[in-house]
């Protein structure tokens, strides 16, 4: 493993050396980014890969040349909606292509692929037609990259091997032309994702080595070979002692002129974290301000890197045999911080700014909610005779993928108050009727980019009271057990604010009279707030 | 008060058994069901609480005390006794025999209405039995019934049980009936109370309650003014030869009412027992006018005709047979309304 590592490093820094690279700026680049963490009944769902393709989103448009207008990002979209998405890439490089442009496509995939296909949700993209497609793009340049498990089948039929199973011929025109294809593991392997850095081994790799990482060459320009060559370095040492085994990420190419592709200009922008020569090598963590590892940067000895981190603050993280080395850094837009050693600080392993942050932001997070709703008992005018409509107000506090992912543990609790008569055919007797309702639900969510559906069970206690217009009857209460259906939508407006529509459903046994079966609707909205 | 009644706790809601357990049924599925009859069980158990309508119609059978007393205005405390008028007096007098008997004989179905009813059935609600906390010995129930679901009809009855007699079984105390409309204890109703059994059986009634041996209530709280009449039966004695004594109250909504009453007794000088008729009425003020008629004994056949001011100070007194007390003219006396 070690001497292949070896291998394919001194071939990216052979190829650097070797083939002066293609430029962003003589390229339009167009970029189709797809990411679904569902994959179908027969799969487990995965947790990070919308998050991978919105980072690979966020840096391609930001450092890869890819103007927003022709960058095509789809998370938790459909098969049919990622055609659609390289339907149009297509005629939008065909018209570049007309005005003299050359053109390249850029295009990722994080999710679930079995079988030979991708698994975008309930639908499927056979990875032979995805090739097809791609190969059939009307650009000069197609890079494709899979970040899926067995998505070395895609490179297999090429006669792909494992990394560094690629050559670049020196002396070839710099222009490069034809079709390339990564993938994130071989066909017999699979992809792992790491809830300590938040996303998949070898996406983030991939994204650190697009921010400056992979800049071997120091040129402030990340090339495509140097960005695999780090991706694949790291990548298996990170799962080398997995329980899934080592992962190897593949690498393919079909170029009938070669030359080397600058993916990212970490230079361009001026900003970011800048390790100097002489800060201590070893790898970097940095983590935002969200707990994501925004880069992970393995920094050799005497060599200085350049991060194009986006601005804001930074969690800085260097370990040491027995301790941590950790600091706090500002990157304001169009500057070049310097990690000098002063700004990092000892402390514990315990501090450890990556640990577990990941799990605490994607996999178990409480959120509280505040709201308005209005509950009706059925079987009116007898129900509401009873138990008149209610408004209530209410608070939600949920917790989320604690036992399992987007499964949601709820708790809530509700006051409310209305007016009623109470309507005999012997007896008229108006009421003030008050509510109060404790309860634990169990939901299931399907997470989307703005709207989020949810349904389930849950169980309220209800203790219900009223007090008759001027004491004429002693004051009555009930207090019961309720199961009922929840189900619902909610509308993410910021990343940690959303606003619920919720209807329930319930079943509500009254036994003072006798046994009654009867049922209660409720509708709501609330605004929630995610920590 | 005759009897006293307080309540200590309430009996348990009757709870829905759980079905038995399926022996053929496979072991998920039963293991299904076993969750589903625990979360079941955990409902029906949870289920608790004196929330009903039924009970509301039971309890608006019962008529409530404060609904039926006579409401004269007291006389100031501040004033000297001697300004009251002499049938402003009597008919203050009159009207508080009348709530103390009311109290008396609904004191214990009033208390019922504060708390929720120890069963229930299809067609009754029971309070009790508890024990008497003034009756020491004896332990009480009430039983309000409604026996045709399309009547308007409620029963009720108020029995006792002497503790230490168990074989005599309860005796009926107080029995009574309500016709009910809409609204909250809006319909006629009668109630009866008699003494003769329990008396027999030892009931130690307060002191002063032994001679009567039955009081019956009559009212209709449909429509203003209120109409109650108390009809109560004693033993004769050698003062007091009447073996009936008649109470009839009106009330309207704005506190003025009408209490009309016999009294027997040795009123007039002379050898003979009187028996007066009188009729008072009031206005919400307490500003009032009263008529008394000698019907029988010295003086038969007199009129004594008073009206009385705010302060029930005489404002008027036409006296016969003392017509040195007579004071102002009839033009002195209050507009009141017809009952």
């Amino acid at each position: 493993m070690r001497a292949r590592t070896k291998t394919a490093v001194a071939l990216a820094a052979l190829l650097a050396a070797a083939s002066a690279p293609v430029r962003a700026e003589t390229l339009h680049r167009f970029a189709v980014i797809a990411g679904n963490d569902r994959g179908g009944g027969d799969t487990r769902a995965l947790l990070y890969a919308g998050a991978d393709a919105r980072k690979v989103y966020e840096i391609l448009t930001r450092l890869g040349g890819v103007r927003a207008e022709d960058a095509n990002l789809l998370v938790d979209g459909s098969a049919a909606d990622l055609q659609g998405a390289l339907a149009k890439v297509e005629r939008q490089a065909a018209e570049a292509a007309r005005r003299g442009e050359k053109t390249a496509l850029f295009f990722y995939y994080s999710g679930h692929a079995k079988d030979g296909a991708l698994r975008l949700g309930d639908t499927r993209l056979p990875i032979d037609a995805l090739k097809a497609l791609v190969a059939a793009a009307p650009v000069d340049i197609r890079i494709a990259i899979l970040d899926s498990c067995r998505s070395g089948e895609m490179t297999r039929s090429k006669g792909a091997r494992k990394a560094p199973a690629f050559q670049i011929e020196s002396e070839s025109p710099r222009d490069a032309k034809g079709l390339v294809i990564l993938t994130s593991s071989a066909s017999d392997e699979d992809s792992q994702e790491s809830d300590l850095i938040g996303g998949s081994y070898f996406s983030h790799h991939l994204a650190s080595g697009l921010l400056g990482g992979a800049d071997r060459s120091g040129d402030g320009r990340v090339t495509l070979f140097e960005a695999y060559a780090y991706a694949y370095d790291r990548t298996v040492a990170d799962t080398a002692d997995s329980a899934a085994g080592a992962q190897h990420p593949t690498f393919s190419y079909d170029l009938a002129g070669n030359g080397d592709l600058v993916l990212t200009d970490v230079a361009s922008r001026h900003e970011g974290i800048y390790l100097p020569r002489e800060a201590p090598s070893g790898v970097y963590f940095m983590v935002d301000k969200q707990g994501f590892v925004a880069a992970e940067i393995n920094k050799g000895e005497g060599v200085d890197r350049r991060v194009a981190l986006a601005p804001g603050r930074y969690r800085v993280k260097r370990r040491l045999g027995d301790r941590l080395r950790v600091g706090e850094l500002d990157v304001t837009r169009g500057e070049l911080v310097t990690l000098e050693e002063s700004h990092l600080r000892d402390a514990p392993f315990t501090d450890d700014p990556v640990k577990g942050a990941g799990r605490v932001d994607l996999t178990s997070r409480w959120s509280l909610g505040a709201g308005v709703g209005y509950q009706a008992v059925f079987e009116a005018p007898d129900g509401a005779s009873l138990f008149p409509p209610t408004g209530l107000l209410g608070i939600d506090l949920a917790l989320r993928n604690f036992f399992r992912r987007d499964w949601v543990l709820g708790f809530d609790v509700a006051v409310g108050s209305a007016d009623g008569v109470a309507s005999l055919p012997t007896v008229t007797a108006p009421f003030r009727f008050s509510e109060l309702s404790l309860a634990s639900s169990l939901t299931v969510e399907w997470p989307r980019r703005y709207f989020t559906p949810f349904v389930g069970g849950r169980m309220a206690l209800l203790v219900m009271s009223r007090r008759f217009q001027n004491d004429e009857f002693p004051a009555q209460f009930f207090s019961t057990l309720s199961p009922g259906l929840v189900g619902g939508v909610s509308y993410r407006m910021t990343r940690n604010t959303s606003v619920v529509a919720r209807a329930r459903l319930h079943y509500l046994l009254y036994n003072v009279d006798g046994n009654r079966s009867l049922g209660y609707w409720e509708l709501a909205t609330m605004v929630n707030y995610d920590f | 008060m005759i009897f006293e009644v307080h309540f200590t706790g309430s009996g348990p809601l009757p709870l829905a058994p759980p079905g038995p357990p399926s022996r053929a049924a496979a072991e998920p599925r039963r293991a299904r069901l076993l969750i589903g009859a625990l979360v079941m069980g955990s409902v029906v158990l949870s289920a608790c609480g004196n929330y009903s309508n039924d009970d509301l119609a039971y309890m608006n059978a019962v008529p409530a005390g404060s609904q039926l007393v006579a409401t004269l205005p007291a006389y100031s405390s501040a004033l000297p006794l001697s300004r009251e008028a002499e049938l402003a007096q009597t008919v203050h007098n009159v009207t508080d025999q009348f709530n103390q008997m009311l109290d008396s004989a609904l004191g214990g179905v009033d208390a019922v209405r504060s708390y929720e009813p120890t069963s229930r059935t299809a067609t009754s609600r029971t309070w009790g039995p508890f024990a008497s906390d003034k009756q020491a010995g004896w332990d009480w129930k009430l039983t309000v019934t409604h026996a045709d679901p399309q009547s308007t009809v409620f029963g009720y009855e108020l029995d006792v049980e002497n503790t230490a007699d168990l074989a005599k079984g309860w005796l009926t105390f107080l029995s009574g009936s309500f016709d009910a409309t809409e609204g909250v204890r809006q319909g006629t109703g009668m109630m009866m109370m008699t003494t003769q059994a329990l008396s027999d059986a030892g009931f130690p009634f307060d002191q002063g309650t032994a001679p009567f041996t039955s009081l019956v209530v009559s009212y209709q709280t449909l429509s203003y003014p209120i109409a109650v009449t108390m009809t109560i039966d004693r033993v004769a004695d050698a003062t007091n030869a009447a073996t009936s004594v008649v109470y009839t109250y009106a009330g309207q909504a704005d506190g003025s009412g009408q209490m009309s009453f016999t009294l027997t007794g040795n009123f007039i000088a002379g050898p003979a027992i009187e028996t007066v008729g009188v009729i008072g009425a009031w206005l919400p003020t307490g500003a009032g006018k009263a008529t008394e008629m000698v019907e029988a004994g010295d003086g038969a056949g007199s009129t004594q005709t008073e009206c009385w001011d705010a302060t029930f100070a005489a404002t008027y007194n036409e006296k016969p047979w003392s017509p040195t007390e007579d004071v102002g003219a009839a033009s002195d006396c209050p507009s009141l309304p017809s009952f």
